[in-house]
């Protein structure tokens, strides 16, 4: 199985899993002819997420609004920390966020 | 200068929390504790009193302090702390707070892992939280107060057992399903001896390797693949992973931060061990309230023959196979690029 097809996998269990976390209603999709790409669909907004192999050395991820209006072309994300924010940013009009906070925080 | 234990003491109204702290502050063992409190009447300390050493810390005859909260807890500990150092006090070698029986327990953890100056002085031995064998089921289904108590709780103590006819089997399994890391203890009129409460090094992670396993308390087999207890009671789940292949370090601090960032005060707690790549025989000790952490400590060794990572979740109504895969998806990633890094190098 080739590397994309595994991500395939991963990503779509993924943004299934991050819907429910963000309680959020929709569904995700796999793109038909591309392995590594999903497709998230909600009320809000449909955005697709791809992993990119094949452009340069390092592997990315894409993030795009599908909108026929929109002039944003789709986001590269080094890591999925990046890639997971970027797409809560676009579904979730309010999302509620934290901060890691590891041990004593002098001055707060 | 060695850490004071704090311990943690909660349960709803009237599930038999003041009548526990009452019968443990008579006990010789509870020497030397001191107990924070909201107020004095409420635990019936009068013919206990010795000497009132102001208005909010009284001496007892058994050689506990009793001090009441002055508005914030953590000055409040901060300034018996103090007193301590000054000799103003009794010295005392434990600290127990009392929370009030409506109390969400999570931000008193968390403000006491967090703050500074207190981080120097106190480590966080750990919350008990009584549920009350009688009234306790009703109170779960009506109050999710009661629900965090427990589901954040590291013992539960079930009371008033001898008020019902059964073996209090339904609130113990309810209490399991809701919270399978807490052992579940007895006492009846609060009887139960200190020594089944505050010593059980709970958070003391450089604890002897028993005591690690009994603070992670998941009695799970072990497992090659994860290990799906998802469990539904009161909109709180516990969920367990169990893997036998290491993870990056880099990919464990990037799962916590997506999980603070994205689950938030969803996630109540979290207690792991994790065999990390560049430590595989030094097992990294993870545990947060929410998304707040302590920081990790690392083992000498490994407390059993087990050398899985073991994380255990406690959340409210998270999907537990979503932890999985972000976590085996972060390592994926984290592989990758270190094996291109690698390639690379070799390459040049």
């Amino acid at each position: 199985m080739s590397e994309n097809s595994n991500w395939g996998e991963q990503l779509y269990a993924l943004l299934t899993g991050a819907l429910s976390v963000w309680r959020l209603n929709g569904r995700v999709v796999r793109d038909a002819e591309k392995s590594a790409c999903c497709i998230i669909q909600t009320k809000i907004a449909e955005v697709a997420v791809e992993r990119i192999t094949n452009d340069g050395d390092t592997p990315y991820w894409d993030v795009a609004l599908l909108d026929p209006d929109t002039t944003v072309p789709p986001l590269p994300y080094a890591g999925l920390q990046g890639m997971l924010r970027a797409v809560r940013d676009l579904l979730d009009q309010d999302p509620i966020s934290a901060r890691l906070v590891i041990g004593s925080q002098a001055g707060e | 200068m060695p850490t004071t234990p704090v311990s943690v003491i909660t349960g709803f109204l009237g599930s038999g929390k003041t009548t526990l702290l009452s019968r443990l502050l008579r006990h010789p063992d509870m020497a030397r504790t001191a107990v924070v409190i909201n107020e004095f009447g409420a635990v019936g300390l009068d013919h206990m009193l010795v000497e009132a050493s102001d208005e909010n810390i009284v001496q007892l005859n058994s050689g506990c302090l009793c001090c009441t909260i002055r508005g914030d807890l953590v000055l409040t500990l901060l300034d018996l702390l103090e007193r301590r150092r000054r000799g103003d006090v009794t010295a005392f070698d434990r600290i127990v707070i009392e929370t009030t029986g409506l109390a969400d327990p999570a931000p008193i953890l968390q403000a006491l892992m967090t703050d500074n100056a207190l981080a120097q002085a106190i480590r966080v031995e750990g919350v008990v939280t009584t549920v009350d064998a009688v009234n306790g089921a009703a109170t779960l289904d009506q109050y999710q107060e009661s629900v965090k108590q427990a589901a954040v709780a590291d013992q539960i103590i079930i009371t008033k057992t001898d008020l019902v006819d059964t073996d209090s089997g339904d609130i113990r399994d309810r209490l399991a399903e809701l919270n399978p890391m807490a052992p579940l203890l007895q006492a009846v009129q609060g009887d139960i001896a200190p020594n089944q409460l505050f010593n059980a090094g709970t958070y003391d992670l450089s604890a002897k390797s028993d005591e690690v396993r009994a603070w992670l308390n998941t009695n799970l087999p072990v497992h090659d693949h994860a290990h799906d207890v998802n469990r539904h009671s009161d909109g709180i789940r516990a969920h367990t992973v169990i893997r036998s292949e290491p993870i990056h370090a880099v990919a464990l601090t990037l799962f916590l931060e997506i999980l603070a960032e994205h689950c938030g005060a969803d996630l109540l707690r979290l207690k792991g061990l994790v065999k990390l790549i560049e430590s595989p025989d030094q097992p990294a000790v993870i545990h947060g309230v929410q998304n707040v952490f302590s920081p990790p400590v690392w083992l000498d060794r490994w407390p059993d023959e087990s050398r899985d990572s073991k994380l255990v979740f406690i959340t409210n109504d998270l999907p537990g196979v979503w932890f999985e895969d972000l976590l085996d998806a972060l390592n994926t990633e984290v592989a990758e690029t270190v094996a291109r890094q690698e390639n690379n190098k070799a390459l040049a």
